[in-house]
């Protein structure tokens, strides 16, 4: 077992007992007798296969992740007060219908934590019932009730909210706890328009379903869908340019001084010790953009003459100033030819800088994580030349674990 | 030209005075306060419409006015579309007052029909909303509304231009389509506002909102990155002496050629990056290569024909690229297999291949050389007739002949500074066949197709 599987496992744990634990609570808090909704079988079906469809709808973000948003129909079971089995069962019918239909196989693990993260919506809703404030909304002089469990919704809200991606960020991570807090609040943040959506298609598919019935899923999902629509438009250019910046990386090794994919291995390098110093999404995405192109320079100067560190630094910011929108990248790439040229008030672009030198250097002369010697040879010059001891602190780490991630793999 | 004038104000008249009337019967139909709040979110929603792409833009006021039938019928729909006029007014592109009371107009006429039809539809069948009846009359009634209102924009395109009507109601198929989400979320509001709460209109608002925060950070972050990839290929050119803006060029009258061709729109934005960095891969050829003015010897050329190989390679990362980057890979193959680096025959080439392999080998005829000056356009033309068939596409030449003239295209006669200039400038037929060497010129502007809003 590799240390990432370890990390995924230990999360998976905690977010599956966590789960049992809250589906529990329907029964103990009797939800029952609040919320009398019994699911008929054509509901069920109904509620799986919109599950499957959305499970194949997923909604992508900026950064990569995704979000099922087949929640906002478990969710909308759960406030509804459909018991923990049946919400379960949408859930795990809707993935496994949707695996199939993805032909994908190797998913019982999934499947699983599927089921438990349905069972637990629905003992939230429970609690939400329980402890929220006992407000239904609602009202009609024409015909049947459209009825909301406020306290069941607000749970299930926060469930998706917040606790769906802090259980994400415990789940990924693996030694870096210090920074765990930092995680999750970016997570949250970074899900909360995705999240807000979701739960509130949950939400809205529970106080329309006394009254549309069997149209109740076609009709809730489009405002979703909607939304989808918009965010897979983002997260698709948000890839396209950070792609595009990978691709500009290897523009200087057609010049043939520096080596293959050197600038996309400084790249990974400088994310893991970002992240590794607790540095923020944001400036971590701008340390990643630098350290991908903190070599562009030389397509300015090397086409004619060898040029020095410096003076590539300042070829390679000149062009990304005239590339648009990538100043503070332009920054950073700028200082890491020159660290003491740092102003007092620019301390974050400063360390940022640190970091890909660092990285660039350890790539240069110690690309191997598992020679040891070499490398100890390259931090005992980083002190000297960065003179930041958390930078080749954090750097010496996280090559490290990568070496033991090698070692631990085996041949 | 002063009779289609004289038509075209003889049809907006016609037009606004049936909105007129239907307006004036409705008025006095309507409940003051419903109207007010009607017009209100009709009014928000066509100030807040959101730029889905190109030309396309995506409001709410279909489902406004959707509401407004299923709420109170035709009067209050037609009340409600008034709401767009002051909208119309300030964003017409020319502040046309006829503009504006054609798009109004149509507006009422259109929402005066759904409301009708949904009325003489559940007056006839059973319907007591929501049930399933009620659900098809109102579907019904959002598919009358699409089609009346391209019926009546391709009606006035048609007698204010030399477009065909047919031409441009073609694009109400997938507007129909379309309506199956408006009619959904339009029965949702209904459900929400009278059988629960105005304030639970804030659970559908949501997930709207986020949809238009998408495409709002969409549309900036597309721009940032056009920006980038066009001063990225600015940056690349600017040591290659006679290619400065020579792949801007490419990309523009390539993606004119595909919509000539009738290419899909996301064919043609990818197309339009692919042919802005197909020439990339040149950084890797050493600039004494580039910009030799002589005949290249073997060697030399031999590194010239790495360069499409090279680009696909910088490329290969570049998820949404992959279904255009032959158009980097294989800029310089032929028809007939004897293009380079790869040498493969048509069979290879897409579609949007040899669009642009057409654009590149006419953008370097008529562009100024180091061996030769720029091509008469007419000279190009013949040049790529003369090829058709063997080398480019015969029906890409002649869409590619239709843009030049349509685009008034010149060649680009714009030489290097002298001190720019390498020394050994010398004309061959050798170096006219092995490379295809360009340089800068203004940028043309390529008009765009119409699009497929409902609006004149």
């Amino acid at each position: 077992m590799t240390p990432t599987e370890s990390g995924t496992v230990t999360g998976r744990l905690v977010a599956s007992f966590g789960g049992i634990l809250l589906g529990g609570a329907w029964w103990l808090l009797d939800i029952g007798a609040e919320l009398p909704f019994e699911l008929s079988a054509v509901d069920l079906l109904l509620f799986a296969v919109a599950a499957a469809a959305m499970e194949l709808l997923p909604i992508r973000l900026p950064d990569g992740r995704s979000v099922p948003s087949s929640l906002a129909v478990v969710g909308a079971a759960a406030i509804l007060g459909a018991a923990p089995v049946l919400v379960a069962l949408i859930a795990a019918i809707g993935w496994a219908l949707a695996q199939v239909l993805r032909r994908q196989d190797a998913w019982l693990g999934d499947l699983a934590l599927r089921t438990i993260g349905g069972w637990g919506l629905a003992g939230i809703a429970a609690i939400g019932v329980e402890f929220g404030p006992a407000t239904w909304l609602g009202s009609s002089d024409v015909g049947a009730v459209a009825r909301l469990n406020v306290g069941a919704a607000v749970a299930v809200t926060a469930a998706i909210i917040i606790g769906m991606p802090a259980l994400e960020v415990l789940a990924r991570t693996r030694r870096a706890w210090r920074h765990a807090l930092l995680r999750i609040a970016e997570a949250i943040r970074t899900n909360a328009p995705v999240g807000a959506s979701v739960a509130s298609t949950a939400a809205l598919g529970a106080l329309v379903h006394p009254v549309l019935g069997a149209w109740t899923l076609p009709t809730m999902l489009i405002p979703l869908l909607a939304a989808r629509v918009g965010l897979e438009r983002l997260a698709l250019g948000q890839r396209a340019y950070d792609e595009t910046i990978r691709a500009m990386s290897r523009l200087p090794e057609q010049l043939g001084t520096i080596e293959h994919d050197h600038g996309v291995r400084v790249g990974d390098l400088a994310r893991d010790v970002a992240m590794e110093l607790g540095l923020d999404a944001t400036a971590v995405g701008q340390v990643v953009r630098a350290a991908h192109l903190h070599e562009l320079g030389r397509i300015q100067l090397e086409r004619e003459a060898p040029a020095g560190q410096r003076e590539l630094a300042v070829a390679g910011a000149d062009v990304l100033r005239q590339v648009g929108d990538l100043d503070r990248v332009a920054a950073i790439v700028e200082y890491h030819g020159d660290l003491t040229a740092v102003r007092h008030d620019e301390a974050d672009t400063g360390l940022s800088a640190r970091i890909v030198a660092a990285c660039c250097t350890l790539d240069r002369y110690a690309p191997d994580p598992a020679a040891a010697e070499q490398r100890h040879e390259v931090v005992v010059r980083l002190v000297r030349e960065i003179g930041d001891l958390d930078v080749v602190r954090a750097l010496d780490q996280v090559v490290e674990r990568r070496a033991t991630d090698v070692l631990d793999a085996g041949p | 030209m002063q009779s289609r004038e004289v038509w075209l104000r003889s049809y907006v008249t016609v037009v606004s005075m049936i909105a007129i009337g239907l307006a004036a019967l409705s008025v006095i139909d309507v409940d003051p306060t419903t109207a007010i709040v009607v017009v209100l979110a009709v009014l928000v929603s066509e100030f807040f419409s959101s730029k889905f792409r190109q030309n396309v833009s995506v409001s709410l006021t279909n489902v406004v006015l959707l509401v407004a039938v299923l709420l109170d019928g035709a009067s209050l729909a037609v009340v409600g579309a008034l709401g767009g006029l002051p909208v119309f007014l300030t964003r017409a592109v020319d502040r046309r007052i006829s503009r504006t009371v054609f798009n109004t107009s149509q507006y009422v006429i259109c929402a005066w029909i759904a409301g009708t039809a949904y009325e003489i539809i559940t007056g006839e069948l059973p319907a007591a909303f929501p049930d399933t009846s009620s659900l098809v009359a109102v579907m019904g009634a959002a598919v009358l509304y699409s089609v009346v209102n391209h019926a009546l924009v391709a009606s006035v395109v048609a007698v204010s231009t030399t477009d065909r009507f047919l031409d441009t109601f073609r694009t109400v198929g997938p507007s129909i389509l379309m309506q199956a989400p408006y009619v959904g979320i339009a029965v949702l509001t209904v459900v929400v506002l009278e059988r629960a709460s105005a304030w639970a209109l804030v659970l559908m608002a949501v997930p709207a909102l986020v949809a238009r925060f998408g495409l709002l950070a969409f549309q900036q972050l597309d721009r940032s990155y056009d920006q980038l990839v066009r001063n990225l290929v600015k940056t690349i050119e600017i040591k290659d002496l006679y290619t400065r803006g020579h792949s801007e060029r490419v990309a523009d009258l390539s993606v004119a050629v595909a919509e000539e061709l009738g290419v899909g729109y996301e064919e043609r934005r990818v197309a339009r990056y692919a042919a802005l960095l197909h020439d990339v891969g040149k950084i890797g050829v050493p600039l004494c290569v580039i910009n030799k003015s002589g005949p290249l010897d073997d060697d030399e050329f031999e590194e010239m024909k790495r360069h499409p190989t090279i680009g696909a390679d910088i490329l290969r990362d570049i998820h949404f690229l992959e279904p255009a980057i032959d158009i980097v890979r294989y800029h310089h193959e032929r028809l007939d297999g004897r293009g380079y680096p790869h040498g493969v025959d048509e069979h290879e080439l897409s579609g949007i291949v040899r669009i642009v392999t057409a654009v590149d080998a006419f953008d370097a005829m008529t562009s100024t050389r180091p061996y030769r000056r720029a091509m008469p356009v007419a000279d190009g033309i013949a040049e790529l007739r003369r090829c058709a068939g063997t080398q480019f596409d015969p029906q890409v030449v002649e869409a590619l002949v239709r843009c030049v003239e349509r685009l008034d295209w010149t060649p680009t006669d714009m030489t290097p500074a002298s001190g720019e200039m390498p020394p050994d400038v010398g004309v061959t037929s050798a170096a006219l066949s092995r490379l295809e060497r360009e340089d800068g010129r203004p940028r043309e502007q390529v008009q765009s197709g119409p699009g497929s809003e409902g609006r004149w």
